[in-house]
């Protein structure tokens, strides 16, 4: 059974006028739980445009996405918060953490709309922060932090929903091979959890790393070759 | 032609109604031929998504639909002023041929535009749109009705001319008044007020039982709460509006909105289309319990509609009663 299917997923943007460009062509896949999937390719093949229809961040011009064997991309917005809430969790390529609030507050913030307890909500950011190796940071604003620290608490973020998939967007674009190296051991135990993670990037220390069980590669807005790990 | 601020806002915004239902009858047409959730085509993602747009639009144009019943009887009772012979509403809508058509549509209008609100509601507490079509047809239904709407409203409110010397309330729904609401004065007393009683009684009977999980209840509930609406106006009509003018010859269903009745016609109004439309959607929206994507929301939603019109229409009665109870007047068959 698959965890995410597309078919015949296709995005085209500025449709109709002299800069229409399609991001993405008739795209079929399948992807299956447990297991970390990187989408391969050089800027503009679509790989940030897959991610973000993936994860109901966005529509396709045509085709249909399934979640948890769910059809969303006929789902009314009101439906997808939901899902993008308690299914995906997100890592920006730009982390879009909240200066001038601590990194504990950055972390619980996408639950807030839950409606679940404050107490309980820190005692869940912590226990990520703590996981992260974070947890003697929770207090200090975002802005104190180091880069190799914001990625970690942006990674607590995407966690506090338990979602069930991480999606990373260019996750290592900004560090260096050893914070890069430390990211990914933190989707290692991820991915050992049962989290299915899904990467774009084009980054050889994420895409030759061993641990990565699928690479598709992406030009042009299709997939053009996969690689399976052994 | 009176060009008054609230004849220009109500031409503008039947004008509008009407256009927007046009435009979304367009898009219903497409959606009735081509709906497909199964298909993934461009064509259709594109109707999911314009969907969200035309019922966005149509629930705001419906509401004022709803609101827009009031601001006409509202306006037509502030213009009495200005046409010789009139005392009231009832006047003014008597200038020329087009006011009663036009009240009575608008009524007709205010109830189907409630109910299409409700289903439409309901559409939008599931993922699957699984009332999309029936949504759209029974807008294709009402657009005609909101155009001729507009048009008989506008050919009204042109046709306003300060010099006509029109007939006062009293001689429209007096003793010897004729035509089809006028008739209603006519109707005896006794046999209205146990008719009245009758529809309330199985309203209430049914709904508290609708209300309380017996689903069979529902169709009779919802039949009842929209008989009782027609008889609840009749009544009115026939003898609760003496007993509110301390008057047996006075049926005026206009003059109780003015201020020396307190605008208890206002109250009167509102509560009984707070009554009926929430009854009669309970009728439309019923048959779709067992819809596996409705199965959910549809027993909450069915149960707060039942209980909305029960609270208006008892909001009604009590009216009526107090008004009854503290008037003056003491008709023969008491």
């Amino acid at each position: 059974m698959s965890l995410i299917a597309l078919k015949g997923v296709t995005k085209i943007f500025n449709r109709g006028r002299p800069d229409e460009f399609a991001a993405l062509s008739d795209v079929s896949l399948e992807i299956e739980p447990r297991g970390l999937v990187v989408f391969k390719g050089p800027s503009g093949s679509g790989k940030t445009t897959l991610l973000a229809i993936v994860g109901c961040m966005a529509k396709p011009t045509a085709g249909r996405v399934f979640v948890h064997d769910r059809e969303v991309t006929s789902m009314p917005d009101r439906f997808l918060t939901d899902i993008r809430r308690h299914t995906f969790g997100f890592i920006f390529q730009q982390l879009h953490l909240v200066r001038g609030i601590s990194a504990l507050e950055n972390v619980i913030l996408p639950a807030y709309p839950s409606g679940e307890g404050l107490a309980s909500l820190r005692d869940r950011g912590v226990r990520l922060l703590d996981l992260m190796g974070l947890a003697h940071r929770a207090e200090t604003n975002i802005e104190w932090l180091s880069g190799g620290e914001a990625q970690r608490v942006a990674i607590a973020r995407a966690l506090v929903n338990e979602p069930a998939i991480v999606i990373a967007d260019e996750p290592t674009a900004h560090l260096d091979t050893k914070l890069s190296l430390d990211f990914m051991a933190a989707m290692e135990r991820l991915k050992a959890e049962g989290k299915t993670i899904l990467f774009a990037s084009h980054d050889p220390l994420v895409c030759e790393s061993a641990m990565v069980d699928r690479v598709l590669e992406m030009r042009d807005g299709r997939i053009v070759a996969e690689r399976r790990a052994p | 032609m009176i060009l008054s601020p609230a004849v220009i806002a109500l031409m503008l915004g039947s004008a509008a109604v009407g256009l927007l239902a046009l435009y979304a009858s367009a898009w219903g047409v497409r959606i009735l031929r081509h709906w497909d959730l199964q298909n993934g085509s461009e064509s259709q993602l594109q109707l999911e998504k314009r969907t969200y747009l035309v019922s966005t639009l149509m629930a705001w144009a419906f509401a004022f639909q709803a609101g827009s019943l009031f601001l006409f009887i509202f306006t037509a009772e502030d213009l009495h002023r200005l046409f010789v012979g009139a005392m009231c509403a009832a006047g003014t809508l008597n200038v020329n041929g087009f006011g009663y058509p036009t009240v009575l549509l608008k009524v007709g209008n205010a109830l189907l535009a409630g109910i299409w609100l409700i289903v439409n509601y309901t559409d939008n507490r599931a993922s699957d749109y699984p009332l999309i079509r029936k949504k759209y047809a029974f807008l294709l239904v009402i657009t005609p009705l909101l155009v001729a709407e507009a048009a008989l409203q506008g050919a009204y409110f042109a046709g306003l001319k300060a010099n006509v010397i029109t007939s006062c309330c009293g001689s429209l729904f007096g003793a010897e008044a004729q035509g089809p609401v006028s008739s209603l004065v006519g109707l005896p007393a006794g046999p209205m007020r146990a008719a009245l009683i009758a529809s309330l009684a199985i309203t209430f009977a049914s709904g508290l039982l609708f209300y309380s999980g017996r689903v069979r209840a529902g169709a009779v509930f919802s039949a009842s709460s929209l008989a009782a609406f027609f008889i609840s106006v009749a009544a009115l009509v026939s003898f609760i509006s003496p007993y509110i003018y301390e008057l047996p010859t006075h049926h005026c269903p206009f003059c109780i909105l003015q201020r020396e009745y307190s605008y208890i016609g206002y109250f009167f109004y509102v509560s009984l289309l707070g009554g009926a439309i929430p009854g009669a959607a309970v009728g439309v929206i019923l048959p779709f319990r067992d819809t596996e994507s409705l199965k959910g929301v549809l027993p909450t939603v069915l149960r707060r509609l039942a209980f909305a019109s029960l609270v208006f229409y008892a909001l009604f009665s009590l009216l009526a009663v107090y008004c009854v109870f503290t008037s003056g007047l003491v008709l023969e068959a008491d």
